[in-house]
């Protein structure tokens, strides 16, 4: 037992120190940076564990960030300093980077992306005072820990109606069944919603069955699916178990529509595979045609820093956002003390970011954020509409 | 009268061979059937020890996420292995915070989280008469304590076993000492006796 403590710790610092290590020379080579001590701010995700494939994209959002952030002259006369803390994939590994954080005594902290992670996260920062952006986790109660926390995405609660009123109103479905992820608390909430909205609108829900999200056997689930023949699957899961569960559905004859959440990402054509993937449609944060003119310029950015022609990954401009927005608050706030941070980023009103305008309500969620719904077609996505709350 | 002391000599001596026979099982038999039933625990606290440990960390985080579905489910994953007959989470002040068996294990006392800090505990217990063993462990991860989780294992195999070989040992010294007394009856009498009898006679 206590060898396996030593080796997660050991993984902890180890993830800690490579990127440590990866962001500072960047950092320094940038030739506005402001000379002196640097601003510190934590990015916690997950390096390690199974979250890690899902969330790696965001590394690479913020290391463009940080050294636009750093190139325009830093944040309150000051160079930003990223330090990147692995939170294993685990709430209790969220939790202890968060700690970590907090022990680092940065300005700020970035992430996480999985409900599931940030949830802890909060909990902790909000007692230390330390403000809080996560990037993309969606669940409605994470800014309500407290007033140091804040999100750039829309909440749950907004996206499970969006989901409803598209599958009962665009796409006449009458019938729906909800497979979601027991160990991902953003999961069954988004369900609920999801159900909760259905029913409203006058659908019926033929069930709910729920799976391990190490899960990869989804055969009991499918079992259920024959039994029920629903017209759409609604599967709130992430990447990984969501695609292999599309998949293995599909294979074993399942045509329904299939309808997924902000975190299947367009990375789940990869798992699915795009010729099982069928009629498949889910609700996205951000979509990468969008004109806003932060979103034109991070994709000429991203394209020439990482020479990758197209990228589609949502969590890409809502990290970059995230930390666009925070370096926007702290130099409006001229220093780097929390309780500063935390009144400018609460007094955020209009700021221009690649997935759209962010103002803060009073619980720190963004105001009339849009959710868009698209459909996979031919291996990639195509938007189909948006909604607004 | 001879003859019936010859044979009262040889059924005295089948006697004393029966009874050095019996002391030679015993003292073969009771260390084996111990050495076989400790051999047996040891394996079930192995197998106990493996199964929480495969499961700790996922355990730990459905426990400290609240993951009630997912706690549960991992629980099922852990009954399923053969011989596990109850599964109980206990929260920090050990009390239950759920059990798939009937009854759940008893709430954890201040003592025991006390020796449960130096290592888990593996003991032997009576339900009903039933005889089990039960594995009892903190749940810790990174530092962070968030309960304690007990394994009730059901013996009821492994006392059938040692009876089985109980009985085994008690129907070949049986049958040992039934073929033995036969044997040295009649052979000595027809071949040694008789004859020596029927000699003097003459």
């Amino acid at each position: 037992m206590c060898n396996r403590t030593a080796t997660t710790a050991m993984t902890l610092l180890l993830g800690f120190w490579i990127v440590f290590g990866v962001f500072l020379p960047r950092c320094g080579a940038a030739s506005t940076v402001p000379a002196g001590p640097a601003a510190r701010v934590a990015f916690i995700l997950a390096l390690t564990g199974i979250a890690a494939d899902d969330n790696r994209p965001a590394i690479d959002a913020a290391r463009l960030a940080v050294e636009e952030i750093n190139a325009a002259g830093g944040v309150a006369g000051r160079a930003l300093e990223l330090v990147t803390i692995d939170n294993l994939s685990t709430p209790i590994g969220a939790k202890a980077a968060a700690e970590r954080a907090v022990d680092l005594e940065v300005s700020a902290v970035i992430g996480a992306l999985w409900s599931s992670h940030s949830l802890p996260m909060a909990k902790v920062l909000q007692k230390a005072a330390v403000p809080l952006i996560t990037p993309t986790a969606s669940m409605p109660e994470i800014p309500l820990v407290g007033d140091c926390i804040f999100r750039v995405c829309f909440t749950d609660s907004f996206q499970g109606l969006v989901i409803a009123r598209f599958c009962y109103n665009d796409l006449k479905v009458r019938k729906a069944v909800s497979l979601y992820n027991v160990n991902e608390e953003y999961s069954q909430r988004l369900s609920e919603h999801f159900v909760t909205n259905s029913l409203q609108l006058g659908g019926q829900i033929l069930g709910q069955l729920g799976y391990k999200g190490s899960a990869i056997d989804f055969s009991e689930q499918i079992a259920f699916l024959k039994k029920t023949s629903p017209e759409a699957v609604f599967v709130p899961g992430y990447t990984r178990d969501s695609g292999l569960l599309v998949r293995q559905a599909r294979k074993m004859g399942i045509d329904a529509i299939f309808l997924g959440g902000d975190s299947w990402g367009s990375h789940i054509q990869e798992v699915v595979g795009p010729e099982l993937m069928g009629e498949t449609y889910f609700s996205s944060f951000w979509h990468p045609d969008v004109r806003f003119p932060r979103n034109v310029h991070l994709k000429q950015a991203y394209r020439d820093r990482f020479g990758v022609d197209r990228f589609d990954d949502m969590r890409i401009p809502l990290t970059y956002d995230a930390l666009m927005l925070l370096a926007d608050a702290i130099n409006r706030a001229g220093s780097l003390e929390h309780s500063a941070i935390r009144s400018a980023l609460a007094a955020t009103r209009q700021f221009q970011g690649a997935t759209g305008t962010i103002s803060f309500d009073v619980n720190g969620d963004p105001i009339n954020k849009e959710a868009s719904i698209s459909r996979f077609e031919n291996g990639s996505w195509r938007f189909l509409r948006s909604f607004s709350p | 009268m001879t003859h019936r002391s010859i044979r009262l000599d040889i059924n005295l001596a089948i006697l004393a061979t029966c009874a050095l026979i019996a002391l030679s099982f015993s003292t073969i038999l009771i260390p084996y059937t111990q050495t076989r039933r400790q051999v047996a625990l040891d394996r079930i606290e192995t197998l106990c020890s493996a199964v929480f440990q495969q499961k700790r960390e996922a355990i730990a985080n459905e426990i400290f996420a609240g993951q009630q579905l997912a706690l549960a489910s991992s629980m099922h994953e852990i009954r399923q292995v053969k011989g596990v007959d109850a599964v109980t989470v206990f929260d920090l002040q050990g009390d239950l915070l759920y059990s798939n068996g009937d009854p759940p294990s008893p709430d954890i006392d201040v003592a025991q989280r006390e020796r449960l800090k130096n290592g888990h505990l593996f003991t032997r217990i009576q339900i009903d008469g039933r005889p089990f063993a039960e594995f009892t462990s903190a749940i810790d991860i990174i530092g962070e304590r968030v309960g304690f989780l007990a394994v009730r294992f059901d013996l009821a195999e492994e006392e059938r076993d040692a009876f089985q070989t109980m009985l085994f040992f008690v129907s070949l010294l049986g049958a040992t000492l039934l073929v033995t007394s036969l044997v040295l009856n009649i052979l000595p009498v027809g071949v040694v006796v008789r004859p020596a009898r029927l000699l003097g006679d003459a």
